[in-house]
């Protein structure tokens, strides 16, 4: 395998860098690479801001209120800001080599063009609201994917890995076969074959996920 | 009644040391202190009765003993009635944490209530974590959280497919969520929004706002249900704990069964870590934090032991060193965290009555009265029956910090107050709660009687204590010149000094003279130049009056004789030690309105007991010498070179003496010294410091040279207070100093003048009040403005009559 020596974490919402950076600074860290972070901002956002009488409900508003570009582009300047400045603590409690860099797109087209430069890519996904958050106590184990294959053992190896940098129980669930995947929606952290990015029930996956090995 | 020389026998009463031969070892401790019968049952019974308000207050002179009284009755009465203390400790209350909550235990149960708070909180810390960290716990958890998002999403999903099917898409954006219409899957562009037809825009916007109406109300919902969801958390938390905490506790309350007040505590303590589980879940055995953050603090937990009965220093008594208000009462520690002054129960400090609560308070009167607020607070202790703690500063407005409301102690212990007789005397005058709360006085006297069986229970006394006190063991002579000492320093050869201190610190210094002599014990040769060394560092006034006087610095004349002049003698004391000193006191007389004028007095430079015994001897004059005619004197007397106060009337006798002398125009002989007081009929009464003021005389004589012709009158009634040293009784059997006692001023003129003192009432040249009478009756007649021949005449017929009551 010819893929850079680094690590990959793409995620379109500072929100969930958490436990995002948490786990990609430990995996880094595990195999001696260097951590990059990717932030995508979402197209569709400014496409809406753009319509004429958006509106928004804001996170921390109870009410719908006016949408401009300019909104979007300063949240966005704002998350980049909150970004950085999380990867510092995470790098100082784990010390890896990191750096960062922005994007403008869709997360899922983004970490499809981005699968080539890495056989670990995380991804982290916002919940659908706020509102649905997990609590940090409630995600509490990490969950491996096997499939059978070649990657799927990998992803399990790995898994067990960084369960034991984290100090997180290990769950292995075997996938193959089966057309959906077992409840997640608590686990820290998704460790699953590359292969299986295609599978709709991924990508509705509300966890961080890390994605072992290239596509077939 | 002449003067009576005095034997070499009466001038000191030396103690026999055949008759302090003590057994050694000492057959049993002596009592506390010697010959105070009637003080010693005053503390007993205040000791022993359980009455409230029946305090103490030891009066008496420093170092009689007065502690060792409170001590020693205290250790009767423990011995035999015992002492019923309890633990105190403070808790923290859950309800109202500013009010602590003060708990009794029966002895040594509280540092086991302490001890076993310290097991339960481990226990839980360790319990809790487990049964959180649990499967069963954690799948129960899971099983809320599921139950929740699919419950919270399934609302957002309703609204993401009703969105979808009316041509809207929900978009994410950095600054919230919004609803936008979409093509083709993606959000529709501006320009092709605007180019859609009216009517379809007015529906797309339409929709745009039901969606979002839809959306908040989901929004809404998804709140209310994490609020359930929080809820259910938290029971589950609760109810997790309260199996760990009930199971704990049970082992806990078992042993403090008996006692409500502490079981009720444990039931809140039960409650509150119930109600906190999280508290134990942070947080590691040693208590650092497992996850890195700031670990929850469980020190309300804690159990502050104010007083432990079982390992209190000093047993049931306790000695208060310094008595301030907070010593006193206790206090409230605070400490500085971020600039700010916090405090807890934790911080509550116990203080003399928190100590000595269920026993006994020894504190000394002047120290308490000088401390402020102290006696105060003591008073208000007693009285309301409790200990307040009360800051200070916060009753004053000093600070405005956190401050806590401990709860006050119910106060049972006996407070004995020690100090001066004029202190109690001060605050029986001046404090109205005085009486109400010290009932008893222990009355300690000065000195007490030289019995038999007093010497030797003093000198049995002062073996046991330096025994005590590691000395060399003293031999019966030290003893005995110890007891002279003591008669010494009560002034009288018939009772002893009551300050057995003052004759420890001879004691321990004579310890050290024998051990530097490397001798065995202590012998009577130390002890007396123990005594001499104390006088002799005391001794830097008294040397340079001395030198001022052999000099002639100081005019004192000690041979031939002088009119108007006699030798008085005081005393003064320096660094504990007194001094005799000689005055040279000094009448003048003149015709004039019957008046004595005190110079001392017209100088301010006497105090008024001087002043009343000039008053006196001016009575005397005048009743003894003109009761039929005009007192027509006019005299001064002033104590020559004297430039200080001069209090006291001791020398009244010699004032009078010089001032008849003056009157009589008879000199006096220079080597006498006179003391003691007179009265208005001329009697001679005794007067304080009669030794030293011999010896003070003695010691000018003797360096000047003695031949016989020196010697000291005093009252007859000072004769049992001599206790002179042993140079000056060798010098009066060797004949070489006399000491004559007095019962009137007849005996001293007699002595002073080498004339007989003759009747008052007869004119007569060979007397000397026959000398004063005529002198008196001629100013009398110069008042009158009688002719001087017809004067003369009634003179010659006075005289002829022999001296009866003849006056025109």
């Amino acid at each position: 395998m010819s893929s850079p020596a680094r690590v990959l974490a793409v995620l379109d919402d500072a929100s969930v860098a958490g436990a995002l950076l948490e786990a990609s600074c430990a995996l880094a860290q595990l195999v001696q690479r260097e951590l990059q972070l990717v932030y995508v901002e979402s197209a569709a956002a400014l496409a809406a801001a753009e319509l004429p009488a958006s509106r928004v409900l804001a996170h921390a508003a109870h009410d719908w209120a006016p949408l401009a570009p300019a909104d979007v582009e300063r949240g966005w300047r704002a998350q980049a800001a909150r970004l950085r400045t999380q990867a510092e603590q995470a790098t100082t409690r784990r010390p890896v080599s990191w750096s960062m860099r922005i994007t403008r797109g869709a997360l899922r087209q983004t970490v499809l063009a981005l699968r080539d430069e890495t056989d670990l890519l995380l991804v982290a996904q916002a919940p659908t609201h706020y509102a649905l958050a997990d609590s940090r106590s409630a995600r509490r184990f990490i969950a491996a994917l096997d499939d059978g294959s070649a990657a799927g053992h990998e992803a399990v190896a790995l898994a067990g890995r960084l369960a034991q940098a984290l100090g997180a129980p290990l769950r292995v669930f075997r996938i193959d076969g089966q057309p959906g995947l077992p409840p997640l929606g608590s686990a820290r952290l998704v460790v699953a074959p590359a292969s299986r990015l295609a599978a709709p029930a991924v990508a509705e996956l509300r966890a961080p996920l890390l994605l072992v090995g290239t596509p077939a | 009644m002449p003067a009576r020389e005095l034997t070499p026998a009466e001038l000191a009463r030396r103690c026999d040391a055949a008759s302090l031969e003590i057994d050694l070892p000492l057959p049993a401790a002596p009592g506390p202190i010697v010959g105070q019968p009637r003080a010693a049952a005053a503390v007993e019974f205040a000791i022993s009765t359980p009455h409230p308000g029946h305090h103490l207050f030891v009066a008496g002179p420093p170092g009689s003993g007065r502690r060792a009284l409170v001590r020693h009755a205290v250790q009767a009465q423990v011995h035999t009635q015992g002492v019923h203390r309890s633990d105190w400790v403070y808790v923290h209350q859950f309800a109202q944490p500013h009010k602590p909550i003060a708990l009794e235990l029966p002895a040594g149960r509280g540092a086991a209530l302490r001890k076993d708070m310290q097991s339960l909180v481990r226990d839980l810390r360790t319990m809790i974590r487990t049964m959180f960290e649990s499967e069963e716990y954690a799948t129960e958890v899971e099983r809320i959280d599921a139950e929740f998002k699919e419950h919270a999403e399934q609302a957002f999903i309703e609204v993401g497919k009703e969105a979808q099917r009316r041509g809207l898409a929900m978009v994410r954006t950095p600054v919230g969520f919004t609803v936008a219409p979409q093509k083709d899957g993606e959000v529709m562009p501006p320009q092709v929004f605007e180019s859609l037809p009216e009517a379809e825009r007015t529906a797309l916007q339409q929709a745009m706002a039901e969606v979002q109406e839809q959306l908040v109300r989901a929004l809404r919902a998804s709140m209310r249900l994490r609020k359930d969801h929080a809820d259910r958390v938290r029971e589950l938390n609760r109810s997790m704990t309260r199996v760990a905490a009930e199971h704990e506790m049970e082992e806990i309350r078992g042993p403090y069964a008996d006692l409500p007040r502490v079981t009720a505590w444990l039931d809140t303590v039960c409650a509150d870590v119930v109600d906190h589980a999280d508290d134990f879940r942070s947080t590691d055995e040693d208590g650092s934090s497992s996850s890195g953050e700031d670990h929850a603090d469980l020190s309300r937990y804690e159990v502050n032991l104010l007083l432990d009965a079982t390992a209190s220093d000093g047993g049931p008594i306790v000695e208060a060193d310094l008595p301030s208000h907070p010593n006193l009462v206790g206090r409230v520690d605070h400490v500085a965290r971020f600039g700010m002054l916090l405090t807890d129960f934790r911080l509550i400090k116990g203080g003399l009555l928190h100590r000595a609560n269920g026993g006994y308070l020894l504190i000394d009167a002047v120290k308490l009265l000088t401390q402020p607020f102290a006696w105060a607070a003591l008073k208000r202790a007693l009285l309301r029956g409790e200990i307040r703690i009360e800051s200070l500063a916060d009753q004053f407005g000093a600070i405005s910090t956190m401050q806590l409301e401990p709860e006050p102690i119910p106060l049972k212990l006996k407070v004995a107050l020690v100090g001066t007789r004029e202190v109690c005397a001060l605050l029986q005058a001046y404090d109205e709660e005085f009486d109400q709360l010290f009932r008893v006085v222990a009355d300690l006297g000065d000195d007490m009687p030289r019995g038999a069986d007093t010497v030797r229970e003093l000198a049995a006394a002062l073996s046991a204590q330096a025994q005590a006190g590691g000395l060399l063991v003293p031999s019966a002579q030290a003893l005995a010149r110890l007891i002279d000492h003591g008669a010494r320093l009560a002034e009288d050869s018939t009772r002893l000094t009551a300050q057995v201190r003052r004759l420890l610190d001879v004691l321990h210094e004579a310890d050290h003279l024998a051990r530097a002599k490397q001798q065995p014990r202590i012998g009577a040769d130390e002890v007396l130049a123990a005594i001499a060394a104390r006088r002799e560092r005391a001794g830097r006034v008294a040397e340079r009056l001395h030198d001022a006087v052999t000099r002639g610095i100081l005019m004192i004349d000690t041979a031939g004789a002088r009119t108007g002049q006699v030798n008085g003698l005081s005393v003064y004391e320096v660094g504990g030690e007194r001094f005799g000193a000689v005055m040279r006191v000094s009448a003048t007389t003149r015709f004039g309105h019957g008046e004595v004028i005190d110079i001392q007095r017209e100088t301010h430079l006497s105090g008024p007991v001087h002043a009343k015994g000039v008053m006196i001897l001016s009575a005397f004059l005048a009743a003894r010498y003109s009761r039929q005619a005009p007192h027509s004197l006019l005299g001064s007397l002033v104590f020559e070179q004297t430039y200080g106060m001069v209090e006291g009337d001791s020398a009244s006798l010699a004032e009078l003496s010089a001032l008849l002398s003056s009157i009589a125009e008879l000199p006096v002989r220079q080597g006498w010294a006179v003391t003691g007081s007179v009265n208005q009929f001329g009697d001679a009464q005794a007067v304080g410091g009669v030794n030293e003021k011999i010896e003070g005389f003695f010691d000018l004589c003797a360096a000047r040279g003695l031949d016989g012709t020196h010697g000291v009158m005093l009252p007859q009634a000072n004769v049992a207070h001599l206790m002179l040293r042993e140079d000056v009784v060798a010098a009066v059997a060797a004949g070489r100093f006399m000491l004559r006692a007095v019962g009137s001023i007849d005996d001293v003129l007699e002595v002073l003048t080498g004339l007989p003192a003759g009747d008052p009432a007869r004119i007569d040249e060979d007397t000397v009040n026959g000398r004063v009478a005529k002198r008196l009756r001629g100013y009398a007649m110069i008042r009158r403005g009688e002719p001087r021949a017809l004067r003369r005449q009634a003179v010659r017929r006075a005289v002829r009559q022999g001296g009866e009551e003849n006056m025109p």
